[in-house]
C-alpha cells in the first residue's frame, strides 16, 4: 500500500500548481481553470483522508465538492461570456473600471 | 499486489502532476483545456487507488466528462487569441510564482508530519462503494444533499440569464458596450 | 441714633464703587454728559470724605484705636481663611482721609480740565473706580484683600494712562505701567504666599502680632519682607521698577496728580508701613528698604535735573520723594514716613494741578525749555505752584521742612550701620530737590518769553474750578507741618501721638529728649537741611529764571552728565537691550517659528499623514484581479505559517 503522505503530498503539489496558475495566466478562462485544478487537489486530500480515517463522510464531501464545482463553472463561463461581449477580450488585465 | 498500488500511484501521479505543469504553461487556450482533461483522468485513476470507485467515477463523468467539455465549449465559443507582449504584472506573476512555492513547500511539510496508521489491510478494507456512499450520504446528508439540488436549480437560472445575449452584439465586440 | 461705627467702614470704598458703576454702567448714553458725570464722581468721593473724617472722629474718642470688621468670608479652603474685612486704625485713618479728601480736590479739578474732552464719563468713571480700589486697599485687613485693592489701582492705572487710547505713546505707556508693575507683583504675591505658607493666615491682626513674628524662623522673616519689597518697588516706583512712572505722564493731569502722585504709588509706603513688626525684626530687610529708597532718590534727583518736560520733572521728583519715604521705613522711622506721604500728596498734587494748569492756559505745551514769563499771566497757578515749590524743596516753616527733616534727623541717629552715608546722600538729595525744583519754577514762570509771540498773548489763567482746588492745596502745603508736625520735636506731635504704634523703636517711651542726640542735634541738623534748601532753590532760581543763555551756558558746562541726566542714564535702554529684547525675540520666535512650523506643523501632520496613509492603502484598489490574488494568497501563506508555528521552530 502505498503510505498516505505520499497522497497528500500529490494534493499539496497540485494545489499549489493551481495557485501558480491563478496568478501567472492571464486568460479568465485559464484562471478558472486553475480553480478546477486546486479544487481537484482538495478533493484529493478528503478522499485520502476518508481512506485514513475510516469515515466515508470524505468521500461524501467530494460528492458535494463536484456538484458545487459544476454549477460554479456554468456560473462562471456564463460571466466571462459576458465579459467578453464587453470587452472583447477576456484579459483579465483589462478589467479595471474599479481603478482609481 | 502491493508493487501494483505502487506502480499505479506513481504513473497516476507523474501524468497529474505533468499534465498540471503543461496546463499552466500553454498560450493556448485550448491546449491548456485538453491538458487538464489528461490531468483529471489521473486524479480519477488514483481516486480508484484510494478504494473510492464512486467518487472516480464520478470525477471522471462530470469533471472530465461535462467542466471540460463547458470549458471546451467557450474557448471554442468565443475564439479567445493568445495574449501578446509582454505580461505588464511580471513581477506579481514571479513573486506569486515564489510565494506559492513556498506555500506549498509548507503545506507539504505540515502533512509531511501527519501521523498515519501503517494498517494497510485495515485501510484495505474501506469500501468506496455506491451503496456505502450512499448510506452515508442519505442518513446523515440527506438535508445537504437536498439543498445541493436547490443550488444546482438557482445555478441554472443563472446561467441561463447571464446567456441571454442580444442578436445585434456579436462576439467582435471591439466596441464593448452594454 | 446708636451706630456701631465699626459696621459702617464699608461705606468709605462703597460711595466711590457706586459712583463708578452708576456712572459707567447705569447711565444711559444720552445722559453721559460731563457734568452729571462729575457731579456723581464729585458727590461720591465727598461722601467718601465725609465718612471718613466721622469715623476718624469716632476713633478718635473710642477706647481703642480700631475698628475692625470681618462682614463675611471670601475663601475657605482647608486652612486658609480670607475674610472680607476692613480695618480703621491710626494708619489706615490717616491714609483714608489724605485718599478721600486729596482725591475728592483732584475730582473738583478734573471738571475744568476735561471739560473739553470727549469722553468724560469715561474718566469720571474710572476716577470713582480708582478710589474705591485705593480705600480697599489701606482699609482691608488681611493681605489678599489689599492685593486685591492694589490689583485694583493698577488696572485703574492702566485705564486712566491710556485714556487717550487714539495715541499710540498712551497705549503703550499704561502698557508698561501694567507690565511692569505685573513684575513686582509676582513678588508680592510670592511674600503672601510664604506669609501663609509662614503664618497659617493671611489677616494682619493674626500675622503681624508680635507673638507670631517672633515665632517665626528669621530667614523667613527676610525672605517675606524682601519679596514684599519687591511687589513696592513696583508699585511705588523705586529701582529697579521705577520705569514705568516717567511714560505714566501720557495720561491725562488730574490722572497724574491722583495716582502717580498723592495716592496709588503711596501704596507700597503704605504697604511697608503696615508691616513694620515685620521689617523692624529683619534689620537686613530694613537696611535694603533704605538703601533702595536713598539710591532711588538720587538717581530720580539727577534725572529731573535734565528734564524738558513739565510733567517728566514732577514725575522724577515723585520717584525721588517715594525714594525719601522708604529710607524712612528703612530706618525705622514709620510716622515719619507716613507723615512725608502726607504732606508729598498735599504739595505733589498742588505741582501737578499746577502743571496742569499751565498745560491748559498755554495750549497743551509741556516743554519748559519754551516757556518763560507765566507769572504774570497766571498769577494764581504761579503762587500756588511757588508755594508748593518751597514746600517740596524743604523750607521752613513749610509742611515739607517738617516731614523730609523728620526723615532726616531720623537717618542720622539710626541704629543702622551706614547711617551716616545714607544721611550724606539724603542730603545731597534735599540739595538736588530744591534745585531743580526751582529749575522747573524759573523756567516755566520767570524770565523772558520763549514762546512765540501769537501764542504768548493768549495765555490766560484757568478757570476757578481748577484754581480753587490749587489755592486749598497749597494752603495744606503751608500748614499741613503746623497741623500734624508741631510741637517739634517729633516725639510728641499730633501724627506722632496718633500713631504711637509706628513710632521707631528707639524713642519708645522716651519724651522729650529722646535716646540719642536731644534736641540741640536736632536744631542743628534742621539749621544744616534748612540752609541746603534754601541756597539749593536760591541759586536755581537766580540761574533759571535769568536770560536764557545763562542757562545754555550752564547745560554746556555740565556736558556729558547733562546728557546723562536728560537721557535718564539710558536705563530704559538697557532694559530694552537685556530684558524686554530677548522676550520679544522668545516671543518672536515662539510665535513665528514654533507656532507656525512645530504646532501648526503637528496638526497639519497628523492631516498629512492621514492622507498619506489613504493614498498609499488606496493603492490597494489597483482594480487588478490578480494582484487581489497575490495578496490572498500572501494571507494564506501567514495563516499557514501561523497554523505550522509549533512545527517551523
Amino acid at each position: 500500500m502505498v503510505p498516505t503522505q505520499w497522497y497528500l503530498l500529490l494534493s499539496a503539489v497540485l494545489f499549489g500548481l493551481g495557485i501558480i496558475g491563478v496568478l501567472v495566466r492571464r486568460q479568465a478562462i485559464v484562471i478558472l481553470m486553475s480553480i478546477e485544478l486546486m479544487l481537484n487537489g482538495a478533493n484529493l486530500l478528503f478522499v485520502t483522508m476518508a481512506r485514513e480515517i475510516g469515515n466515508l463522510s470524505g468521500q461524501v464531501v467530494v460528492f458535494f465538492v463536484v456538484a458545487v464545482a459544476a454549477a460554479e463553472v456554468a456560473v462562471g463561463l456564463s460571466i466571462i461570456v459576458r465579459l467578453f461581449d464587453n470587452k472583447g477580450t477576456v484579459d483579465v488585465d483589462e478589467i479595471n473600471l474599479m481603478k482609481w | 499486489m502491493q508493487p501494483a498500488y505502487g506502480v499505479t500511484f506513481g504513473v497516476s501521479a507523474a501524468i497529474a502532476v505533468l499534465a498540471a505543469i503543461m496546463m499552466i504553461t500553454r498560450r493556448n487556450a485550448v491546449h491548456s483545456a485538453v491538458w487538464l482533461a489528461v490531468c483529471f483522468s489521473a486524479i480519477g485513476v488514483l481516486y480508484l487507488t484510494l478504494q473510492a470507485p464512486f467518487i472516480a467515477v464520478l470525477q471522471i463523468t462530470i469533471y472530465a466528462g461535462a467542466i471540460m467539455v463547458l470549458f471546451l465549449f467557450v474557448v471554442m465559443l468565443l475564439n479567445v487569441a493568445a495574449p501578446e507582449g509582454r505580461d505588464p504584472l511580471r513581477v506579481i506573476a514571479g513573486l506569486g510564482i515564489v510565494l506559492g512555492g513556498v506555500f506549498t513547500t509548507g503545506l507539504g511539510l505540515a502533512f509531511a508530519c501527519v501521523t498515519t496508521s501503517a494498517d494497510d489491510a485495515a485501510l484495505a478494507r474501506t469500501e468506496g462503494t455506491v451503496e456505502e456512499v450512499g448510506k452515508v450520504l442519505f442518513a446523515d446528508y440527506v438535508f445537504a444533499f437536498e439543498f445541493v439540488s436547490v443550488l444546482l436549480v438557482a445555478a441554472m437560472v443563472g446561467v441561463i440569464v447571464l446567456g441571454v445575449r442580444r442578436r445585434e452584439r456579436g462576439p467582435s465586440g471591439s466596441e464593448g458596450g452594454r | 441714633m446708636e451706630l456701631n461705627w465699626a459696621d459702617q467702614l464699608w461705606l468709605v470704598p462703597a460711595w466711590p464703587a457706586l459712583g463708578a458703576l452708576l456712572i459707567g454702567v447705569v447711565l444711559p448714553q444720552r445722559a453721559r454728559s460731563l457734568a452729571t458725570s462729575a457731579a456723581i464722581a464729585v458727590g461720591a468721593v465727598a461722601l467718601a470724605f465725609v465718612t471718613s473724617l466721622i469715623l476718624l472722629a469716632h476713633l478718635l474718642v473710642a477706647p481703642e484705636w480700631l475698628f475692625e470688621r470681618a462682614y463675611t468670608t471670601w475663601i475657605q479652603a482647608g486652612d486658609l481663611n480670607i475674610p472680607v474685612g476692613l480695618r480703621l486704625d491710626p494708619l489706615s485713618a490717616t491714609m483714608c482721609t489724605m485718599v478721600s479728601g486729596v482725591g475728592l480736590l483732584i475730582h473738583i479739578y478734573s471738571k475744568g480740565y476735561m471739560a473739553h474732552d470727549e469722553a468724560p464719563a469715561r474718566f469720571f468713571a474710572y476716577l470713582n473706580l480708582f478710589t474705591a480700589m485705593m480705600l480697599l486697599l489701606v482699609l482691608a485687613n488681611n493681605f489678599a484683600l489689599m492685593f486685591v485693592g492694589w490689583e485694583g489701582v493698577g488696572l485703574c492705572s492702566y485705564l486712566l494712562i491710556g485714556f487717550w487710547h487714539q495715541k499710540e505713546s498712551a497705549n503703550k505707556a499704561g502698557l508698561k505701567a501694567f507690565l511692569v508693575n505685573r513684575i513686582g507683583d509676582c513678588g508680592f504675591i510670592l511674600g503672601c504666599l510664604l506669609i501663609f505658607v509662614v503664618f497659617g493666615s493671611l489677616t494682619f491682626s493674626e500675622v503681624l502680632s508680635p507673638d507670631a513674628i517672633h515665632a517665626a524662623p528669621p530667614a523667613m522673616l527676610l525672605a517675606i519682607a524682601l519679596l514684599l519689597f519687591v511687589g513696592a518697588t513696583g508699585k511705588s516706583a523705586q529701582i529697579p521698577l521705577y520705569v514705568w512712572l516717567p511714560d505714566a505722564m501720557e495720561g491725562p493731569t488730574p490722572v497724574s496728580a491722583l495716582i502717580h502722585a498723592a495716592t496709588m504709588v503711596t501704596a507700597g509706603v503704605y504697604m511697608v508701613v503696615r508691616c513694620a513688626p515685620l521689617y523692624s525684626a529683619v534689620p537686613q530687610a530694613s537696611a535694603v528698604v533704605a538703601w533702595i529708597g536713598v539710591l532711588t532718590a538720587l538717581l530720580a534727583g539727577l534725572i529731573a535735573l535734565g528734564q524738558r518736560d513739565i510733567k517728566r520733572v514732577l514725575a522724577y521728583s515723585t520717584i525721588s520723594q517715594l525714594g525719601y519715604m522708604f529710607l524712612a521705613c528703612g530706618v525705622g522711622a514709620y510716622v515719619a514716613a507716613i507723615f512725608h506721604v502726607v504732606t508729598h500728596a498735599f504739595f505733589k498734587a498742588c505741582l501737578f494741578l499746577g502743571a496742569g494748569s499751565v498745560m491748559h492756559g498755554t495750549g497743551d505745551r509741556t516743554d519748559i525749555t519754551q516757556m518763560g514769563g507765566l507769572a504774570a499771566h497766571m498769577p494764581r497757578t504761579s503762587r500756588t505752584f511757588w508755594i508748593a515749590c518751597l514746600s517740596i524743596a524743604g523750607i521752613a516753616p513749610l509742611a515739607g521742612f517738617f516731614s523730609k527733616d523728620e526723615i532726616l534727623y531720623e537717618t542720622f541717629i539710626s541704629t543702622l550701620p551706614t547711617a551716616r552715608i545714607l544721611w550724606v546722600l539724603a542730603m545731597l538729595t534735599a540739595f538736588l530737590t530744591a534745585f531743580y525744583m526751582f529749575r522747573l519754577f524759573g523756567l516755566t514762570f520767570h524770565g523772558a518769553s520763549r514762546m512765540p509771540k501769537r501764542e504768548a498773548s493768549h495765555v490766560h489763567e484757568s478757570p476757578p474750578v481748577m484754581t480753587w482746588p490749587l489755592i486749598i492745596l497749597a494752603f495744606l502745603a503751608m500748614v499741613g507741618g503746623f497741623l500734624l508736625g508741631w510741637p517739634y520735636p517729633h516725639q510728641c506731635h499730633l501724627l506722632g501721638a496718633f500713631m504711637a504704634d509706628w513710632r521707631p523703636p528707639a524713642e519708645h517711651g522716651a519724651e522729650g529728649g529722646g535716646a540719642s542726640g536731644g534736641l540741640p542735634l536736632m536744631v542743628l541738623l534742621a539749621a544744616l537741611s534748612f540752609a541746603v534748601a534754601v541756597t539749593g532753590s536760591g541759586l536755581a532760581f537766580w540761574l533759571f529764571s535769568g536770560p536764557y543763555r545763562r542757562v545754555q551756558e550752564f547745560e554746556r558746562r555740565l556736558g556729558t552728565a547733562q546728557t546723562a541726566f536728560s537721557r535718564k542714564f539710558w536705563v530704559d535702554e538697557l532694559y530694552g537691550y537685556t530684558v524686554v529684547g530677548p522676550l520679544q525675540s522668545l516671543g518672536n520666535w515662539l510665535g513665528h517659528f514654533v507656532d507656525v512650523r512645530i504646532v501648526d506643523g503637528l496638526v497639519n501632520g497628523v492631516g498629512g499623514a492621514c492622507q498619506m496613509l489613504g493614498e498609499g492603502v488606496r493603492r490597494l484598489h489597483a482594480s487588478r484581479v490578480r494582484f487581489y490574488a497575490f495578496v490572498m494568497l500572501g494571507g494564506a501563506v501567514l495563516v499557514v505559517a501561523y497554523m505550522l508555528r509549533d512545527l517551523m521552530f
